[in-house]
C-alpha cells in the first residue's frame, strides 16, 4: 500500500494545518478569492518561430510557382495603382501653368484621367487574380495540414487520446488550422503587400522629390519604436487578460454543469462571489490590455496628420526659397506620405496575426508529429484464431512508475468464458485493454494461439477480437450504419439478421424510422440499454474470433438487460470471451472466475471453488448477493 | 441590428464616459479634416504671395490642431475602451446571475452546452463589438458627413465626385455582403460537421480500433474536410473582391477630382486671383481618401456586426427567458423532520401531456430507508427532482412533514436535504472546499466524521495534501467511485433531514456500498433515506422498495419478499439480475 510509508499526521497537526491552510472559519476561503483553483494553461506563445515558419512555407512548395505568380502580379498592381499620385504631380506641374493661365488645355488632363482609370482598373484585376489564386493555394494547404493531422489521429495509440483529451484534439484540428489558415490566407498576403506598398511608394515618392521623401523617412524611427514599445506592452496584458479569461469560463462551465448541485447546495451565492471577483480582475486585465493596444490608432492617426503636415510645411518652405520642389510635387508626395502609414500599422497588427498562426502550427504539427502505434507493428499475419488466450506473468502501468497490474497469468481455452471480478479500480478494464494492444504491457508475454501478440499485426489482431463495453459509443449517422460499422462489406439482410440476433431487432423497427433513425451525436437520442444492443448487433456482424465484454453495471431498464443477457449468451457461444462480469448469472456461468484486486491475480476458479475456499470472492458473493 | 441594440443599454450606464468618448472621437475626426483644409491657404494664398509668416504660423496651427487630435485619440481610447471592458463585466454578471435562476425546465429548453457557450463566446464577440463600436462604427459615419461638410465648404463644384463615388462604394459593399454573408454561414455549418466528426473520433479511439474501421473513418473525414474546403473557398473568393474593388473605387475617386478640376477650370471656375486653386485639387484628394477608409472601415464592421448581432440574439433570449419556479416570497421555514408526502402528483418535462410520472401517492416516514428501482425512464430522479423543488409537479403536491415544499423557502429547503445526484457532480477547488459546500461552518471534526461515513477517509490522508487535496475542474484527477464517495460526504455532512441518493454507488464495490449504508443506517439523527438504484440486490436492504413501472406508475411499495410475489415489474428485475436458482423464489 502506497500510504504504509506515508507519514500520517495526528489529528491535532491536522487540524491545526487544515485551520493554517483552510480555516474553515474564515469565510474567505468559500466565498470565492481564496479557492484554489485548477487554471487550464494559456498563452499561445510559439516556441520555434523559424522552423515552425519554414515547415508551415514547406506546404507551399507543390505551389512555389503559383505563390512566385501571386508575388509579381502583386508588385505589378501594386505599381499600376502606386504610380497614379506620380501621374497627378507631374499632370498639374506640367499642364497647369500657374502663371500663364490662359493657355490651359484641359484635352491634356482628360488623357490622363484615362491613364489613370486604366491604370486603376488594371491594377484591381491583378489584384483580385492574386487574391482569387492565394485563396485557393491557403486553403488546399489548409485541407492538407488538416488530412494529414486526422491521419496522424487515426494511428495515434489510445494512450494518446487519454492524455490530450477529446477537446483538445478538437481544438488542434480546428481552432488551431483555423488560425494558419487566416495567417497563409491573409496574413501572409497583406504582409507581401504592405511591404510591396511600403516599398513602392518609398521609391516612387523619391523619385518624384528625394527632399520631401528626406521629410517623411525622418519620421519612420519614431514610427518603428513606439509600435514595438506598444506592441511589447500589449502581449503581457493580453496574456493576463486570457488568464483571466481561462478561469472565468473556467467558473462558467462549472457551475451551468453542475447546476444541480449548485442549486442543492445552495452555491449560487459562492459561485456569483466567485465570478464577480474574477470577472472583476477580467475587466480590468482587459481594460489595460485593451487601452495600450488601442492607443496605437491614434498614435498613428496623429503620425499620418504629422507627416502631411510636415512635407506641406516643408514643401511650402522648399518652394519658397530653394527651387527644389513643385505645387506638383507637393501634391504628390503628401498623397504618398498618406499611403506610407496604412502599411507600416497593418505590419504591427499583422505581426500578431501571424504569430497566433505559427503558435496555431505548432500545436497541429505536434499532433502530426505524435506517436505511430504502427510504427512497433507486429508483422505476423493472421487468418483467424483458434481461441487459446494466456497471460503469462504481465506486468503493466499507464505511467512508468506506477503498476497497475502485476505479475498476472492465466490461460482460457478455446471457446470458455472467464469472468473477471473484483472491487473498482483493481485492474479489471486494465486487463482487458491490453489484449488488443490498446497499451503495451511492461513486462511478461500475452499469447493468442500460443503466438506473441506483440508479433501479429496489429489490425488483424484487433479485427479477430470483438469487444463490448460498458458505455458503448455509437456514431452519428442511421441505427443501420451503426450496425453496419462492423463489417462494411455486409448487405442488408446480414445487418437485419445481426440485430435479430442481438435482440435489437424488435425495438428498431418501433423506431419511428426503422433502420434509418438517426442516430444523434454519441448516441444520445438511444438509452444506454438501446445503445449496448446496437453495438452487440455491431459485433455480431463483426464476427470475431475472440470477445471481451464489459458488463453494464447500472442504468439498464430491466426489459432490456434481459435481452442483453441474451445476446451476449449468443454472442459468447463458441467463442473464447473475456468478461468483466457483475451478474451473478454470468458469474456462475464462467468457466473460470478471476478475482483482481489491487492490480494482482488474487483468486481464480469455478464458482463452486472459490465458494468453498471461503477467500476474497466469498466475501465479495456475500456482499453483493446475499443479506 | 436590432438585437446588438439592445444590449446597448449596459454602454449606456456610463454616459460621462460615453460622451467623452463621442466627443474626443469628433475632436479626431476633425484633425485629421481641418488639416488638409488648412494648407489650402498655403498652397492658394500663401504661396503665390510668397508669404513665409503665414505659412509657419499656418504650420504651426496644423501642429497644434494634430496634437489636440492625439490628445483626443488617447482620450477616446481610454473611454471607449473603459465602456467596453466595463459594460461587457456587466453583461456578463448579469447573465451570469440569470443563467443560476433559471429553472431547470429553462435550463432542459436552453441546453447547458449552449448557454456556456452565450456566457463565454457570444459575450466576447458582443465585447469585440462593443469595442470596435466606439472605435469605428462612430467614427466612420462622422469621417464621412465631416469629409462632405468641409468638402462642400471648399468647393461644391468638386463634392459632386462624391455623390459618385460614395454610392458607388456603399452598393459594391452591399453587393459583396449580398453574396458573402450566405456563404459564411455555409462556412460555420460546415465548421460544426468537421468538429463533429473529430470529436466523435476523439470521443471513440478505441472503437474505431476495435473495428479497425480507420479508413472509413478517413473517408467520411476527407468528405468533410473537402466540404469545409469548398464552402470557405467560395466564401473567401467573395470577399478576395472587396479589397480591389475598394481601391479601384478609390483611384478613380482620384481620377475623378482630375477629371472634374480640368473640366470647370476649363470653364473658368476653381480659380482664385486668376491662378487655379491647386491647394483645393490636393485636399479633395485628402479628403476623398478619408472618407473611403472610413467607409471602408465600415463595411469591415457591417460584416462583424451580424455575426454580432446572431451572439447578442442569443444572450438575449436567455434574458428574456421566463422562470417559472421561483422562491416564494417570505417563504416558510419550518424545522424539517423528514416525512415525505406525494399527494395525486404528476409531471411532466414538457408541455405535450407526456407525463413522466403520474397517479404517485404514498408516504415515507420520518427516518425511513427507501429504495427506488425501475427502468430507465421510469422516472425514478424525475420522482425525487420534486422534493428539493429542482422542477415543480404539473398537479398535485409533495409535502414534507405536511408542508407543501412550494410555499417553503427553497434555501431552507435545500438545506435540509442531502441530495447526491447521479453524475457525482465536485466543483474544482479542494477535498475541503467540496465538503464545505454542504455545510459552511464544518469544522474539522465534521470533516472527519463525514469522510469516514462516505469512506473517504482513507483516500484523503493517503494524499500529502489531506483535506487540501487539489481537485482539478471536473474532478478529472479523481476515480469515479472517489468522486462519488465525496459527493456523498458532501451530502452527510449537512446532516440532513432527508438523504437522496440517485445511483449515487454505482461507481463504488458492493463491500464498500454495504459499510456506507451501514453508516447511513447507524447515523443518530435517523435522516430519512431514498435510493435509488439498479440493483436488486441494494435496494432489498431498505425497509419498503418503491417500483416504478415503464409509465412513472407506482407498481408496488413494500418490502422485497412481498414485491417478490405482488409486482411484476419487481419480479422481472428480480429475475434478470438474481437469476434462475438464485434462491429468492422466483419460479
Amino acid at each position: 500500500m502506497v500510504s504504509n510509508n506515508k507519514e500520517i499526521l495526528s489529528k491535532k497537526a491536522l487540524n491545526e494545518r487544515l485551520k493554517a491552510e483552510i480555516d474553515p472559519t474564515d469565510p474567505k476561503n468559500f466565498k470565492g478569492g481564496m479557492r484554489r483553483r485548477d487554471t487550464p494553461p494559456v498563452g499561445a506563445k510559439p516556441k520555434n518561430i523559424r522552423e515552425t515558419l519554414f515547415r508551415l512555407l514547406s506546404y507551399m512548395g507543390v505551389y512555389k510557382y503559383a505563390v512566385l505568380m501571386v508575388f509579381l502580379s502583386l508588385i505589378a498592381a501594386t505599381f499600376a495603382t502606386l504610380y497614379i499620385p506620380t501621374l497627378f504631380a507631374n499632370s498639374i506641374d506640367r499642364y497647369i501653368d500657374l502663371d500663364d493661365f490662359s493657355r490651359f488645355d484641359p484635352t491634356n488632363l482628360y488623357r490622363i484621367v484615362i491613364i489613370m482609370a486604366v491604370l486603376a482598373g488594371i491594377g484591381s484585376i491583378i489584384r483580385f487574380f492574386s487574391r482569387f489564386i492565394m485563396v485557393r493555394i491557403s486553403q488546399n494547404v489548409v485541407k492538407k495540414i488538416r488530412e494529414e493531422a486526422y491521419d496522424k489521429l487515426m494511428k495515434a495509440p489510445v494512450d494518446y487520446y487519454d492524455k490530450q483529451g477529446s477537446g483538445d484534439i478538437v481544438s488542434r484540428l480546428s481552432n488551431d488550422v483555423e488560425l494558419i489558415s487566416n495567417s497563409l490566407g491573409q496574413t501572409v498576403l497583406e504582409v507581401l503587400n504592405s511591404s510591396i506598398v511600403l516599398l513602392g511608394a518609398f521609391v516612387l515618392m523619391f523619385l518624384l522629390n528625394w527632399a520631401l521623401g528626406l521629410v517623411v523617412i525622418a519620421f519612420i524611427p519614431i514610427m518603428i519604436l513606439f509600435t514595438i514599445k506598444i506592441s511589447k506592452k500589449t502581449r503581457k496584458g493580453f496574456k493576463e487578460q486570457q488568464v483571466h479569461l481561462a478561469s472565468l469560463n473556467g467558473i462558467i462551465e462549472e457551475s451551468v454543469s453542475g447546476l444541480k448541485t449548485v442549486k442543492l447546495y445552495n452555491q449560487e451565492k459562492p459561485f456569483t462571489d466567485e465570478f464577480e471577483i474574477e470577472n472583476d480582475k477580467l475587466k480590468k486585465a482587459g481594460f489595460m490590455a485593451q487601452f495600450y493596444s488601442g492607443l496605437i490608432w491614434p498614435f498613428i492617426h496623429f503620425m499620418n496628420n504629422l507627416i502631411f503636415l510636415s512635407v506641406i510645411a516643408a514643401g511650402a518652405v522648399l518652394y519658397l526659397f530653394t527651387p527644389l520642389v513643385t505645387i506638383g510635387q507637393i501634391a504628390g508626395v503628401s498623397q504618398y506620405s498618406r499611403q506610407f502609414i496604412m502599411p507600416i500599422s497593418n505590419l504591427a497588427q499583422l505581426f500578431n496575426a501571424l504569430m497566433q498562426g505559427i503558435a496555431g502550427a505548432e500545436r497541429v504539427f505536434e499532433l502530426i508529429d505524435a506517436e505511430d502505434e504502427y510504427e512497433n507493428d507486429g508483422e505476423l499475419a493472421i487468418d483467424q484464431f483458434d481461441g487459446d488466450i494466456s497471460f503469462e506473468n504481465v506486468t503493466f502501468g499507464y505511467t512508468e512508475d506506477v503498476v497497475v497490474l502485476k505479475d498476472i497469468s492465466f490461460f482460457a481455452k478455446k471457446g470458455e468464458v472467464i469472468a473477471i471480478v473484483g472491487p473498482t479500480g483493481g485492474g479489471k478494464t486494465t486487463t482487458i485493454k491490453l489484449l488488443n494492444r490498446f497499451y503495451d504491457i511492461n513486462a511478461g508475454e500475452i499469447k493468442i494461439d500460443d503466438k506473441n501478440i506483440n508479433t501479429l499485426q496489429k489490425d488483424e489482431l484487433r479485427r479477430r477480437i470483438g469487444v463490448v463495453l460498458q458505455d458503448t459509443h455509437l456514431f452519428k449517422g442511421t441505427v443501420y450504419d451503426n450496425i453496419h460499422y462492423g463489417d462494411f462489406t455486409a448487405d442488408k439482410e446480414a445487418v437485419i439478421e445481426a440485430a435479430k440476433m442481438a435482440n435489437a431487432h424488435d425495438f428498431i423497427i418501433k423506431l419511428p424510422k426503422g433502420y434509418e433513425t438517426e442516430v444523434y451525436e454519441g448516441g444520445q437520442n438511444f438509452s444506454q440499454g438501446e445503445r449496448q444492443l446496437i453495438s452487440i448487433a455491431r459485433t455480431i456482424l463483426n464476427n470475431p474470433d475472440l470477445l471481451i465484454l464489459d458488463e453494464a453495471t447500472s442504468n439498464i431498464d430491466t426489459r432490456t438487460e434481459a435481452k442483453i443477457q441474451e445476446s451476449m449468451r449468443r454472442l459468447m457461444k463458441d467463442r473464447t470471451s473475456i468478461v468483466i462480469a457483475h451478474r451473478l448469472q454470468t458469474i456462475r456461468e464462467a468457466n473460470k472466475i478471476l478475482v483482481i484486486d489491487h492490480g494482482k491475480l488474487i483468486e481464480s476458479g469455478d464458482h463452486e471453488e472459490l465458494l468453498n475456499a471461503k477467500g476474497f470472492y466469498y466475501g465479495l458473493y456475500k456482499a453483493q448477493f446475499e443479506q | 441590428m436590432k438585437e446588438i441594440l439592445r444590449l446597448m443599454r449596459y454602454a449606456g450606464r456610463f454616459p460621462g464616459f460615453l460622451l467623452i468618448a463621442l466627443l474626443t472621437m469628433v475632436v479626431q475626426v476633425f484633425a485629421s479634416f481641418y488639416i488638409p483644409f488648412l494648407m489650402i491657404d498655403i498652397i492658394d494664398v500663401y504661396l503665390p504671395a510668397r508669404d513665409f509668416d503665414n505659412v509657419i504660423m499656418t504650420s504651426l496651427i496644423m501642429l497644434g490642431i494634430a496634437l489636440g487630435g492625439i490628445v483626443g485619440g488617447i482620450i477616446n481610447t481610454y473611454t471607449s475602451q473603459y465602456i467596453a471592458q466595463y459594460a461587457t463585466a456587466d453583461l456578463r454578471l448579469d447573465l451570469f446571475n440569470k443563467i443560476q435562476t433559471l429553472s431547470f425546465r429553462n435550463v432542459d429548453a436552453f441546453k447547458q452546452s449552449r448557454l456556456i457557450t452565450n456566457a463565454t463566446n457570444d459575450v466576447l464577440r458582443v465585447q469585440m463589438f462593443f469595442t470596435m463600436m466606439l472605435r469605428i462604427v462612430v467614427r466612420a459615419p462622422m469621417m464621412i458627413v465631416m469629409g462632405l461638410i468641409l468638402a462642400l465648404q471648399t468647393s461644391g463644384l468638386l463634392s459632386q465626385v462624391f455623390y459618385i463615388t460614395i454610392p458607388m462604394l456603399a452598393i459594391s459593399i452591399l453587393i459583396i455582403m449580398f453574396f458573402a454573408y450566405p456563404r459564411f454561414k455555409k462556412v460555420q455549418v460546415a465548421l460544426d460537421d468537421l468538429n463533429n466528426v473529430v470529436l466523435e473520433t476523439a470521443n471513440a479511439p478505441q472503437v474505431i480500433k476495435s473495428f479497425v474501421s480507420q479508413d472509413h473513418e478517413r473517408q467520411r473525414f476527407e468528405a468533410t474536410n473537402e466540404q469545409y474546403r469548398n464552402v470557405n473557398t467560395s466564401a473567401e473568393t467573395v470577399m478576395a473582391f472587396a479589397e480591389p474593388v475598394i481601391q479601384f473605387i478609390f483611384n478613380i475617386g482620384i481620377a475623378g477630382i482630375l477629371l472634374f478640376a480640368a473640366y470647370y477650370l476649363n470653364q473658368g471656375e476653381l480659380m482664385i486671383n486668376g491662378s487655379p486653386r491647386i491647394g483645393v485639387i490636393m485636399a479633395f484628394q485628402n479628403y476623398s481618401m478619408q472618407i473611403l477608409v472610413g467607409l471602408m472601415m465600415f463595411a469591415m464592421i457591417m460584416i462583424f456586426l451580424s455575426r454580432a448581432n446572431v451572439s447578442a440574439a442569443r444572450i438575449n433570449e436567455i434574458f428574456d427567458a421566463k422562470i417559472d419556479l421561483v422562491n416564494p416570497e417570505n417563504g416558510k421555514r419550518p424545522e424539517i423532520r423528514g416525512s415525505i408526502t406525494f399527494n395525486e402528483v404528476a409531471f411532466s418535462y414538457g408541455d405535450d401531456g407526456n407525463d413522466a410520472v403520474s397517479n404517485l401517492n404514498f408516504t415515507i416516514n420520518k427516518g425511513e430507508k427507501i429504495g427506488i428501482i425501475g427502468s430507465t425512464g421510469s422516472g425514478k430522479s424525475t420522482l425525487t427532482y420534486l422534493i428539493p423543488r429542482l422542477y415543480d409537479v404539473r398537479k398535485g403536491q409533495v409535502l414534507i412533514d405536511d408542508t407543501d415544499v412550494r410555499v417553503m423557502d427553497i434555501n431552507h429547503l435545500c438545506d435540509n436535504i442531502g441530495y447526491v445526484t447521479q453524475n457525482a457532480t465536485i466543483f474544482s477547488g479542494s477535498i475541503a472546499t467540496n465538503m464545505f459546500q454542504g455545510n459552511e461552518d464544518a469544522d474539522f471534526d465534521a470533516l472527519e466524521e463525514s469522510s469516514k461515513q462516505a469512506l473517504l477517509h482513507d483516500f484523503i490522508h493517503e494524499q500529502e495534501d489531506h483535506y487540501n487535496y487539489l481537485i482539478k475542474s471536473k474532478g478529472v484527477n479523481l476515480s469515479g467511485g472517489q468522486k462519488q464517495r465525496l459527493s456523498i460526504a458532501r451530502a452527510m455532512i449537512k446532516k440532513p433531514a432527508i438523504l437522496i441518493f440517485d445511483d449515487a454507488t454505482s461507481a463504488v464495490d458492493a463491500s464498500s456500498e454495504q459499510k456506507i449504508l451501514n453508516h447511513i443506517n447507524g447515523l443518530a439523527y435517523n435522516p430519512t433515506l431514498l435510493l435509488i438504484s439498479q440493483k436488486v440486490s441494494t435496494v432489498r436492504k431498505m425497509n419498503r422498495i418503491l417500483v416504478l413501472d415503464n409509465e412513472g406508475h407506482v407498481d408496488g411499495f413494500g418490502h422485497h419478499d412481498e414485491l417478490i410475489n405482488t409486482s411484476k415489474t419487481y419480479q422481472e428485475i428480480a429475475h434478470s439480475q438474481l437469476g434462475n436458482g438464485g434462491g429468492y423464489g422466483v419460479e
